[in-house]
């Protein structure tokens, strides 16, 4: 539910905040001049603001694609990332969005177009080479589809963009947009995952697993190719029982020619955003776990990191032939 | 803790009832009252005296970055009518041009709507907004105490169109404050809750105080060992003792070093959250 609706002056014409904002009636709308009037300012706390966050109706200005960090990759030789939305509906308690942003309203940017002119730009200019785009990097790729209309918008252009493609990054099961439309070969509807118990722990707010990968099978019969996203791998000491018990579940459901890619990586992140995240939730048991920074990253200790990957990585690989398996280090492989 | 501001007198005199504060005999540029859990200070009109009041209440009470802090008044408004009880969602300094929004992250009955804070009386009453002459001292410089989300503005109508400004007398906004109360109890109890969730939150773990008096510990590492019992509260609910021979060590650096250990040791064997 959403109280309190945000809208840069700029954009209170712009049909599609006029569309988002229609479905908010009862909320008060407030105008600003500039997003960052209101987001990520100081004297913030993303915990308190997490319980009923606002919605902010913004335009993007500047730099609309991103380089993708090298781990991010499935595949393809050119790797961005675009963020036609900041924050997610979900409340993963391992999220870097927490330790990122001192808020924790729901920011969407309302000018597609200029998303969709900068992908088509950079599509061509690297044309005849393969051209991968992220859309899951700051939010959840489909949560708020039904609100943001964001898969019919962004996917025909891909249809006429055949060199590059899609990640649609999700917890979710808002796929009903996807149903609607012909499968394309070039996106990927990739869904992450941890074990059971852990996601009902830390991952507040998911749609239970079986409804996934119920979701994942129905896109599977209308042909759109699937993703799985193992990452990130969370640490327990029983994580080779747990890990095999959920490689399992899906890899016994998900017939093996529906998976595009498969990945996996274990937690980790910039030291700072760590560091946020322990100050906001200091009574978290995730966080007091074997962790260790290095080169101004936060993750687990060397040899327990290792053990995990080497060991999930080997699992995997007995259900997905190595060339769909994208570890996050290659030494995985 | 709650930190209340009104500007004068005939404002605060049903809140100084109602929540049962009692005047602080201290001597100072304020009048204070205080209260179970409540702070209430009278600034005087205009926001460089509710931006000095608010920083006085901070100083005088030790306030933390948990503390809520409300700026309850009067305001006129264009449209709507005498004794609504609004909440800021949007407080502008008419003077600078400069905007706060308090997040709102509970549930309220009261109207929202933008708030501007003025030098003078506004006649006119434009942009759907309230007129009054202090909020944004006091959101400006309460939000350098506490976040965001604990500091609102409050502000009950005591003038429009039909009724202007030179007809409110004290009478008048005593009285409007006063049929707002049950808006202002449930905001006081809102703000209440969250302060004392998040001061319970980051909370020092309790052995802290011990080995502080204990050893004598720099200031990285007091936060060190603030980390490290926190951890190890979390990784052993059940213990309420101290960390196995911790209290044999002979310095706060071997405490540290011991502590360290237990709590790597036990993070590695401690089970999957849940």
């Amino acid at each position: 539910m959403i109280d309190t609706l945000y809208i840069e002056e700029e954009v209170l014409d712009h049909p599609r905040a006029r569309a988002i904002g229609a479905r908010f009636p009862r909320a008060a709308r407030v105008i600003c001049q500039r997003y960052g009037e209101l987001f990520n300012r100081k004297a913030q706390n993303f915990r308190l603001q997490k319980a009923r966050p606002a919605l902010i109706l913004a335009r993007k200005h500047g730099q609309l694609l991103q380089p993708a960090p090298p781990q991010y990759g499935i595949g393809g030789r050119h790797h961005f990332y675009f963020s036609h939305m900041l924050n997610c509906l979900y409340d993963c308690r391992y999220c870097f969005l927490q330790g990122m942003y001192r808020s924790a309203h729901y920011v969407i940017f309302v000018n597609f177009e200029d998303f969709q002119q900068a992908i088509e730009a950079q599509s061509r200019a690297l044309e005849g080479e393969d051209v991968q785009f992220y859309s899951g990097y700051d939010c959840d790729s489909l949560a708020l589809d039904p609100v943001t209309r964001f898969t019919e918008s962004f996917l025909p252009l891909f249809a006429t963009l055949p060199d590059s493609s899609i990640e649609l990054r999700t917890k979710s099961t808002q796929i009903r947009g996807l149903l609607k439309m012909a499968p394309l070969p070039n996106c990927v509807v990739a869904f992450s995952f941890v074990p059971q118990d852990l996601g009902r722990a830390l991952e507040h707010g998911v749609p239970p697993l079986e409804r996934r990968l119920d979701a994942m099978l129905r896109l599977h019969r209308q042909g759109w190719p699937l993703g799985l996203r193992f990452d990130p791998l969370i640490y327990h000491p029983d994580y080779a029982q747990t890990y095999r018990a959920l490689f399992d579940t899906l890899f016994t459901r998900i017939p093996p020619e529906a998976l595009h890619s498969v990945s996996l990586g274990a937690f980790r992140m910039p030291e700072t955003f760590f560091r946020n995240m322990v100050r906001l939730y200091p009574d978290e048991r995730f966080f007091a776990g074997p962790f260790a920074n290095r080169d101004g990253m936060t993750s687990y200790q060397r040899h327990l990191e290792q053990d995990m990957m080497r060991t999930c990585a080997a699992q995997i690989l007995e259900y997905v032939p190595a060339e769909k398996f994208f570890p996050c280090d290659d030494e995985y492989r | 803790m709650i930190h209340i501001l009104a500007a004068i007198q005939c404002e605060a005199r049903p809140l100084i009832a109602h929540f049962g504060l009692k005047g602080s005999p201290d001597p100072g540029p304020f009048r204070l009252y205080e209260g179970d859990g409540m702070r209430l200070v009278i600034s005087g009109i205009g926001k460089v005296a509710a931006a000095a009041a608010c920083s006085h209440l901070a100083s005088r009470a030790d306030a933390t970055a948990s503390d809520a802090w409300l700026n309850i008044g009067t305001a006129g408004h264009g449209a709507h009518p005498i004794g609504t009880g609004i909440l800021a969602h949007k407080v502008t300094d008419a003077g600078s041009g400069m905007s706060w929004y308090p997040p709102r992250v509970f549930p309220t009955a009261l109207t929202t709507a933008p708030v501007v804070t003025v030098e003078r009386p506004e006649l006119t009453y434009p942009h759907g907004a309230a007129y009054e002459m202090e909020a944004a001292g006091f959101y400006a410089t309460a939000t350098r105490y506490a976040t965001s989300e604990l500091v609102h503005c409050c502000k009950v109508v005591s003038d429009n169109r039909t009724r202007t400004v030179d007809q409110v007398t004290p009478g008048l906004a005593t009285a409007l404050v006063e049929e707002n109360l049950a808006h202002i109890e449930a905001l006081v109890e809102q703000l209440a809750d969250l302060s004392n969730h998040l001061a319970e939150i980051s909370a020092d773990p309790p052995l802290l105080r011990d080995l502080l008096a204990r050893w004598r510990f720099t200031a990285y590492e007091r936060n060190q060992l603030r980390q490290l019992l926190r951890r190890w509260q979390l990784l052993s609910p059940q213990d309420d003792d101290a960390p196995p021979d911790l209290m044999a060590c002979r310095s706060g650096k071997d405490a540290l070093a011991r502590l360290q250990r237990l709590v790597d040791s036990r993070a590695a064997r401690a089970a999957m959250p849940t």
